[in-house]
């Protein structure tokens, strides 16, 4: 049996003039041919009163929802960008502050008495506290074992091994780290090591020398390894002991261990 | 009292097709047209009226229908009234053949109809010309009507389905007691 038989299609055809649904029927399509010969000023004003009652609620929230899309995307968008700018922001100011240091680190070079080479810390020895690092000159940069380091604010260590393209420095706080220095104030002479920790001994000062705490340590160059007038310290407290002949002087070191970035290395003085 | 409940759920049913019709034309049509072929669904609703209501009724929501769907286009106000009023008699018409048990057919009957719409449409629209009407109805027509069918087609069958499953389990009521 086809889908649509032939007979089915002239019976309805035959309907169309029958009946009270053709009368329906007829009177509809006579009543649109109307409305579709109609002036179109005539059919523009009853439009656009019945456009905002059907459809007019609906177009405004199509409108909102699309608005909110658009939005939505702008936002994804802003987003994406003030991320991409606070990146780039902070690296300029990353490199601004880095060229600060720059600077400062050119004055003191071209204010110094010294021949110094200018290096970076690659890394640090992992561990609480830094006892050495690597830079990232070694011996076809001319570096030699036992060269003094040092960076703007005072004494940081000595190259204790080299190698081809960097070199190990022994800092302050290595506990086979020892420098001979003396007291800015009163001339008086000690030996600076560690025993482990942030604060630094001035050791072998006996107990009738005159240091005071908030005094400056500097190097005495005495040891022949360090070049004399390097600031080491500051006192920050000096005790008695009766049963020792040594007073008990601990220093605050003039260099911040934990935020070593570039180092000068004394190649002559 | 039975004729007046009757003729009150029509005009509720017509109202709530009639919304259905203005918020899918308003919001969704869009977005179920896939690269330029449209999914007709005025005209689906339009020829499930005629089918379950007949011809009468076919006409009159056609009619209705058709002066919403023109109500954008003031130009061509009543042009698709005419078409949609003749589409949905013609539905309504063979509302009482055998032959549509078969979804098949009936899915047959929606492709057809939204050929002779399109058709219709843009004879009226394009002031018979005729050439227009071909590009269209080669180019854009046969595939709305196409997408439209298989959308009728789908939504029939899960309502068979349902309905299938509801009688099976009123079956199994009756005999497991």
């Amino acid at each position: 049996m086809p889908l649509l038989p032939i007979n089915t299609l002239t019976q309805n055809f035959s309907t169309l003039f029958k009946g009270r649904s053709s009368i329906v029927f007829w009177a509809l399509l006579i009543l649109s041919l109307l409305i579709f010969i109609l002036p179109v000023r005539t059919k523009k004003g009853f439009t656009e009163i019945a456009l905002s009652f059907s459809y007019g609620p609906f177009y405004s929230l199509a409108n909102r929802i699309e608005e909110l899309h658009q939005v939505n995307q702008k936002n994804r968008v802003l987003g994406e960008l003030v991320m991409k700018l606070s990146l780039k922001n902070y690296q300029l100011e990353e490199e601004r502050i880095e060229n600060m240091r720059l600077k400062e680190l050119l004055q003191f070079k071209q204010k110094s008495s010294f021949e110094l080479i200018p290096t970076k810390v690659i890394s640090i020895e992992p561990g609480r506290f830094p006892i050495s690092l690597l830079i990232n000159l070694g011996e076809k940069d001319g570096l030699k074992k036992g060269m003094p380091v040092i960076n703007i604010n005072g004494l940081v260590g000595k190259i204790s091994e080299v190698l081809v393209g960097s070199s190990v420095v022994q800092l302050l706080f290595h506990p086979n780290c020892r420098v001979s220095a003396l007291d800015k104030r009163s001339r008086v002479q000690g030996i600076v090591k560690s025993k482990g920790g942030i604060i630094l001994d001035l050791g072998n000062v006996p107990l009738e020398e005159d240091i005071k705490t908030g005094d400056e340590i500097f190097t005495s160059g005495l040891g022949g390894i360090f070049p004399p007038n390097l600031r080491i310290g500051r006192v920050i407290s000096v005790r008695q002991n009766s049963d020792s002949a040594f007073k008990t002087i601990k220093l605050k070191p003039a260099v911040n261990f934990f935020q070593l970035e570039e180092l000068f290395i004394i190649k002559s003085y | 009292m039975p004729i007046r409940n009757f003729t009150w759920s029509k005009i509720t049913n017509t109202i709530f097709l009639l919304l259905i019709i203005v918020i899918y034309q308003s919001l969704f049509s869009n977005l179920l047209t896939i690269q330029q072929i449209k999914l007709d669904l005025p005209l689906l609703i339009l020829v499930y009226v005629g089918l379950i209501y007949g011809p009468s009724s076919g006409a009159i929501f056609g009619f209705i229908e058709g002066l919403l769907l023109d109500l954008p286009t003031p130009f061509f106000l009543g042009a698709g009234a005419l078409v949609k009023t003749a589409i949905g008699y013609l539905s309504g018409s063979v509302k009482d053949n055998l032959f549509l048990e078969n979804i098949l057919s009936k899915g047959g009957i929606i492709f057809l109809c939204v050929c002779l719409n399109d058709f219709w449409y843009y004879i009226l629209t394009s002031g018979f010309d005729i050439n227009y009407t071909f590009f269209v109805f080669f180019n854009y027509t046969i595939l709305s009507a196409l997408y439209t069918a298989l959308a009728g087609l789908a939504i029939m069958w899960y309502k068979q389905i349902k309905r299938d499953k509801k009688i099976t389990e009123n079956f199994t009521r009756v005999y497991d007691r």
